[in-house]
């Protein structure tokens, strides 16, 4: 905490923030270690409990955000995520043997429903193997679900097990922009689409687009009304695509150490210089490259309309990775602590909140682009990155519209809106201002 | 293989030669295509006339199925000429077609004549025309779209349409890409007025020219007699747009030097006023400043539903061709300093 409190001491806002977000913190269902826990083995909370002691000891920004859920779904979203946590747990793990890792990612589904089953098989160096080695009190929970939420999980865990699966195999790799892509899907989008069927399942999300974007099995789905199959599990996807891109930019030095990529070579490729392979774009001297590569991953972000705390997090972490090159560097890039905190309570409160948000890392990035080209030769992202950055604002630029104009006939302007640009036309009629007239000598001495 | 006649009114325009190409390169039909221009062009056939000249347009559009309609006179001139050629001219051409029979006319209006001055974010073409407009090229443009979506006439054969395409800027344009060569040229590419946030539909000519020759197979009687918007739908940032082409021309420090609106508009307004009093050109207007201030989005979902139009070059590919084609420019230019 200490530390964390000083990397934000030139940051007043962060300090506030950290403070507040610690004052403020749930301290229900929160156990730091199982004698937290304030029942005896055998009792009836007593498995209830100790899911929320895993939740605690496998994530941290996770716990936080699904505590403060409403309780029809925070149970289900905390049991979901400990059985995708299992399963990260097994794929993860390099002392697994393949054929083993294998049996075990596409049987997960079914585990989940044989009570009392357990995992032993991780490294002791494994940080969630106590998980699996308790993993029948996550089953007992998991069990005593509705059964759509249990259909929903068991769903989704069986198509990320065998994704995963598929991805484990020595010789599938991420080469393709498309297996990035579904590599991703795989291991976040999944999540996404899970998380949007439960919250669409719970009744509590009534938004008619997350609804038709849920996948089957829902009980508020609208036969009648469909979208494409392309677009069905779209947005969600999309969504927990554009998160997982970033997780896979920010551990690029320690998937590499760990033997493993997941920048497609299709991407980087164009960047290294023949026969060289992704480790190349870690050493000092290919930093052009390693940059070029970087900023090429920038993907376009759409829009996301739901869960804003991630994405917002996403929004920092881009904009500090933007062609930083300590993402190759020995020491891992992560936005402070405080910012997050302060993000968190100032930026997420609603869509208002969330667009300036967005509009301020934009506008960040824009510059960051434009300081950015013709410094180096190898980095040709500079079109592709404003006319993303193009795309966003003027989604933001639309919903401010469509707020104001509540009658459909002036759909296309608005004349009064105070818009990004803060455009003061009025200052016309300060036309006799002296000091002005000295400054358009100035530029009439430039400009003729 | 089917035959059509088709004339390009303006072919010798940046326009009208990509219309001209992407005819004759089409494969599914064999277009016979005759430019009509003040000058000749080495593309097609070409007929030397006046659009001013209805007996000129007359002769030419003669046994001629399609009249594509592109020309007008670049921006920045006087109010008569606007009038001579973007109304009277249209007016001669609508009625030439009609009275030789030509069965379509397709003409390319302009995103403008919705514009003035206000943020459109994203227009639609239910906006209606501006009752006041900025200049003249945006009135006379208007007057003729009229002129054109009128004349529509399903019943007896002839269908008209407008194209409104938005920032058109590629390869020879000579407004927008040229503009910001020219500020690289001059010196002036240090300024940036504002912060940047408006977004400009910057839209690729080969797109402008896609659109119309689509119109030439998918005009029919239910999507005639109305206006489309037509842009690259990738609308970016002014600035950007200009940055782009400063880097590529090697003006590597552009655009540093920030100047906010609140003390543009009043010294636009001083020059334009001593430009008056002591007759020289003036370039930092307040009306450039009201178009560097104000989104000029456009939705294209009606040309892309009604149309099947939908951009064919996206605008980073437009760019970087616009971009060879500048430094040509700049390597044969003896005035250019480095």
């Amino acid at each position: 905490m200490a530390s964390t409190l000083l990397s934000s001491l030139f940051h007043p806002q962060e300090l506030h923030a950290l403070i507040k977000f610690k004052l403020t913190s749930p301290t229900q269902f929160s156990y730091a270690s199982p004698n937290d826990i304030p029942f005896e083995k055998g009792d009836k909370e007593y498995s209830k409990a100790k899911t929320y002691y895993f939740l605690n000891l496998t994530s941290r920004s996770f716990t936080r955000v699904i505590q403060e859920l409403h309780e029809e779904l925070r149970h289900p979203i905390c049991i979901f995520y400990l059985v995708l946590r299992g399963l990260d747990t097994v794929e993860d793990d390099l002392s697994i043997d393949y054929e083993e890792k294998v049996k075990i990612l596409t049987n997960f589904h079914g585990y989940i429903y044989q009570e009392g089953w357990t995992y032993n098989g991780n490294a002791d160096s494994e940080k969630d193997k106590p998980l699996l080695v308790e993993f029948n009190y996550v089953i007992e929970e998991f069990l005593k679900l509705k059964d759509i939420y249990k259909t929903v999980i068991a769903n989704i865990t069986k198509r990320m097990g065998s994704g995963m699966a598929e991805f484990r195999h020595p010789d599938r790799k991420v080469v393709t922009i498309k297996d990035y892509n579904l590599y991703t899907h795989f291991v976040a989008g999944l999540v996404g689409i899970g998380l949007t069927a439960l919250f669409v399942n719970s009744g509590l999300e009534k938004n008619p687009k997350l609804i038709l974007a849920a996948p089957e099995n829902s009980l508020h789905y609208n036969s009648k009304v469909k979208l494409d199959s392309a677009d069905q599990e779209n947005l969600p996807n999309r969504m927990g695509l554009f998160l997982q891109k970033i997780n896979i930019i920010k551990d690029f030095m320690e998937d590499l150490e760990q033997g493993r990529v997941f920048w497609p070579e299709e991407i980087w490729k164009a960047y290294v210089e023949e026969g060289e392979d992704l480790k190349s774009l870690a050493l000092v001297e290919n930093r052009s490259r390693a940059l070029a590569v970087l900023n090429h991953l920038w993907e376009g972000t759409t829009v996301f309309k739901f869960a804003a705390i991630p994405q917002i997090m996403a929004m920092a972490s881009l904009n500090l990775f933007f062609n930083n090159s300590l993402i190759f560097g020995k020491k891992p890039l992560k936005i402070r602590r405080g910012t997050s905190a302060h993000l968190i309570i100032n930026c997420c409160e609603d869509i208002e909140t969330l667009k300036k948000t967005y509009q301020k890392f934009i506008y960040e990035l824009h510059k960051k682009n434009h300081d950015a080209i013709g410094k180096n030769s190898f980095d040709k992202s500079f079109v592709k990155i404003a006319v993303n950055l193009g795309s966003i604002q003027r989604w933001i630029n639309i919903h401010t519209m469509q707020r104001y104009s509540s009658s459909g006939g002036d759909l296309g302007t608005l004349k009064a809106l105070e818009l990004s640009s803060n455009t003061q036309r009025g200052c016309l009629d300060y036309l006799l201002v002296i000091i002005t007239a000295v400054a358009a000598w100035y530029i009439l001495n430039i400009y003729l | 293989m089917e035959t059509k006649k088709v004339v390009v009114i303006g072919g010798s325009g940046l326009v009208g030669q990509y219309i001209i190409k992407q005819l004759l390169n089409d494969k599914s039909v064999n277009y016979q295509v005759t430019s009509f221009d003040l000058t000749a062009n080495s593309l097609s056939h070409s007929v030397i006339g006046d659009i001013t000249n209805i007996a000129q347009l007359t002769e030419a559009l003669e046994n001629v199925e399609i009249c594509i309609h592109c020309a007008s006179p670049r921006t920045g001139l006087g109010k008569e000429i606007y009038f001579k050629v973007n109304v009277e001219g249209t007016r001669n051409v609508v009625d030439a077609c009609k009275s030789v029979g030509v069965k379509k006319l397709i003409f390319t209006s302009s995103a403008s004549v919705v514009y003035n001055g206000q943020h459109l974010l994203n227009a639609n073409e239910d906006l209606p025309h501006c009752d006041i407009h900025l200049d003249a090229y945006n009135e006379t443009k208007s007057i003729a779209e009229k002129l054109v979506l009128e004349a529509n006439d399903p019943a007896s054969g002839f269908l008209t349409i407008a194209l409104r395409p938005a920032g058109i800027f590629g390869p020879g344009d000579l407004q927008a890409s040229y503009s910001v060569y020219k500020a690289a040229k001059e010196g002036k590419y240090k300024y940036m007025v504002g912060e940047n946030k408006t977004l400009f539909d910057m839209t690729f000519v080969g797109n402008v020219a896609h659109a119309h020759v689509l119109c030439c197979k998918n005009l029919n009687a239910e999507n005639s007699g109305q206006a489309y918007n037509i842009t690259n739908d990738e609308p970016i940032y002014w600035f950007d747009f200009a940055k782009f082409f400063y880097d590529g021309l090697g003006r590597k420090d552009s655009l540093k030097i920030q100047i906010p609106f609140t003390i543009a508009f009043p010294m636009a307004a001083i020059s334009e006023f001593f430009g008056h009093l002591f007759k020289f050109e003036v370039l930092f207007t307040t009306f450039r400043m009201t178009f560097l201030s104000t989104n000029r989005v456009y939705d294209i979902s009606k040309a892309r539903k009604y149309l099947g139009y939908k951009p064919v070059y996206s605008l980073e590919e437009g760019l970087e061709s616009t971009l060879v084609w500048l430094t040509e420019l700049r390597d044969k230019d003896t005035e250019w300093k480095v």
